[in-house]
Parts: structure tokens; C-alpha cells; sequence
């Protein structure tokens, strides 16, 4: 398969992976880029262990996360540096909220939800956006994060219950 | 208590569920293809690299042939003191 073929593919999908951790076009953009490009590089050590979609899933997965990780260690070094603070707790935000895939009306309810989301841990994070924006069935998701589907019952479980005290705690 | 978060929890999963997929720019492949074919060239870091290496040598061969150059001095020097032996004959 050529690459360009993947590109047609899958540049899709992988956009609006990504789109879902950021919430910002630009860094969305970004991070396909990336993962193209680590496509590209690695495209001949696929094992073809699992599917070339599960494939790059788990890396649109990985480079949101570090893209994310990056922007967060970035910030508190800045923050650090000026307050003399270290804030390990520093989870990140977008700095501008920009998600062309919600309407109107709905913005400032999902704005809420998603700084909510941005709070939980990577694996519950991607739990939740996996099965409730991508609408992937738990059997799909179990294979892309690489768990049994009882631990992925359970992760959501918990991903639920802290999304719900964080969204309480915003009133 | 429970059926009114579970409501809750329901209203927040229907929010995500409503979100659009979106098609990405159109420049999107073209900036893709440039960043593959920039990481297909050879990176910059192992350029400078090289060119770093190659400046340290070129000094080092400088420095070697320079001193070298300064032996053959001392060495003429004492050539040139043992030449009055000749001169005396």
C-alpha cells in the first residue's frame, strides 16, 4: 500500500483524533502532520500484529497525548520561570477554543465538558473520547488502547465518575 | 440521587455525540508531503554535526602540520651550529 493511498485513507480520522484532544484546528493540523510523517518513517517495521487502522489509531492516540504533554511542559517551565512556581497538577487547555466540529448553540456546553475532559487521566481521556465522540464499540476501543474489555469497562466507569465531580466542581 | 446524574452524565454524552466530523484544510496534504520529504533529506542536525567534525579536523591537521613546521626550525638551527665544523677543516 502507498503511502499516499494511507494518506486518502486515513488523514481524516486522524485529523478529528486529534482535533478531539486539542480543540484547536491549528494544533490538530500539527499533530497530523506528525503522524504522517512517523507513518512515513515506520511504514516498513508494520508487524501488521494488528490492522493498519488500529495501526494509526494508537499513533494519533500517542502523538496527541505527547503533543499535548509538550504544550503542558512548556507552559509550567514559562510559569515557573516567571512565579517561581511548580504546579505538577498543570493540565492543558487550549488557548483558544476552536472546534469546528460543534455547533453554535452547543460551544459553551461542550467548551465546559471538554475543559472538564482535559482534567482526566490520558487513558480515561481516550476512553471517553474513543467510545462517546468517535463511537467506536467497545471491542474496537479495547483493541486500540490494547485492554481486556472488562479493564476498559471499568476505566470508562471511572472516567465517568470524574468527569461528573469535575463538571459538578465548575457548576 | 443516581438517576439524576446518571440524567446528567446522559446530557453530557449526548452533547459529544453531536460533534461533527470535519474535513481538515485543503493545504493539509500538501504540508504533510513537504514535512516527508524535509525528513527524507538528510536532518540538519547530522549536517552540522558533520560539518562540526570536519571543521575540528581541518583545525587539528593545521595545528599538527604548524608544529611540525616549528621542529623543522629547531632542527635546521642545530644543523646550521654543527656546519663550523667544516669551516674549521
Amino acid at each position: 500500500m502507498t503511502f499516499d493511498k494511507i494518506y486518502l485513507e486515513h488523514y481524516k480520522m486522524v485529523f478529528n483524533l486529534a482535533l478531539q484532544y486539542v480543540q484547536n484546528t491549528e494544533d490538530a493540523e500539527e499533530i497530523t502532520q506528525d503522524v504522517f510523517v512517523k507513518i512515513f518513517d515506520n511504514l516498513n517495521s508494520f508487524k501488521k500484529q494488528s490492522s493498519l487502522k488500529t495501526w494509526i489509531y494508537r499513533m494519533a492516540i500517542n502523538q496527541s497525548l505527547d503533543f499535548i504533554k509538550a504544550k503542558n511542559a512548556q507552559k509550567r517551565s514559562f510559569l515557573s520561570s516567571i512565579f517561581s512556581i511548580n504546579d505538577s497538577n498543570f493540565k492543558f487547555q487550549p488557548s483558544n477554543f476552536n472546534h469546528p466540529g460543534i455547533e453554535l448553540e452547543q460551544k459553551e456546553a461542550c467548551q465546559k465538558i471538554f475543559e472538564a475532559i482535559n482534567q482526566l487521566s490520558d487513558n480515561q481521556k481516550t476512553a471517553l473520547i474513543l467510545l462517546k465522540i468517535e463511537d467506536k464499540s467497545q471491542a474496537e476501543t479495547a483493541e486500540i488502547m490494547n485492554l481486556k474489555v472488562k479493564a476498559l469497562e471499568s476505566l470508562f466507569q471511572r472516567a465517568k465518575n470524574n468527569l461528573e465531580i469535575l463538571l459538578n466542581k465548575k457548576g | 440521587m443516581k438517576n439524576s446524574s446518571n440524567k446528567n452524565m446522559n446530557k453530557v454524552f449526548e452533547h459529544l455525540a453531536k460533534i461533527k466530523m470535519v474535513e481538515p484544510s485543503e493545504n493539509l496534504y500538501v504540508k504533510t508531503i513537504n514535512r516527508v520529504q524535509r525528513q527524507s533529506i538528510i536532518p540538519l542536525f547530522w549536517a552540522s554535526a558533520v560539518a562540526c567534525l570536519l571543521m575540528a579536523f581541518i583545525s587539528a591537521e593545521i595545528f599538527v602540520v604548524s608544529k611540525k613546521k616549528n621542529n623543522y626550525t629547531d632542527i635546521s638551527v642545530v644543523i646550521y651550529k654543527t656546519n663550523h665544523f667544516s669551516y674549521n677543516e
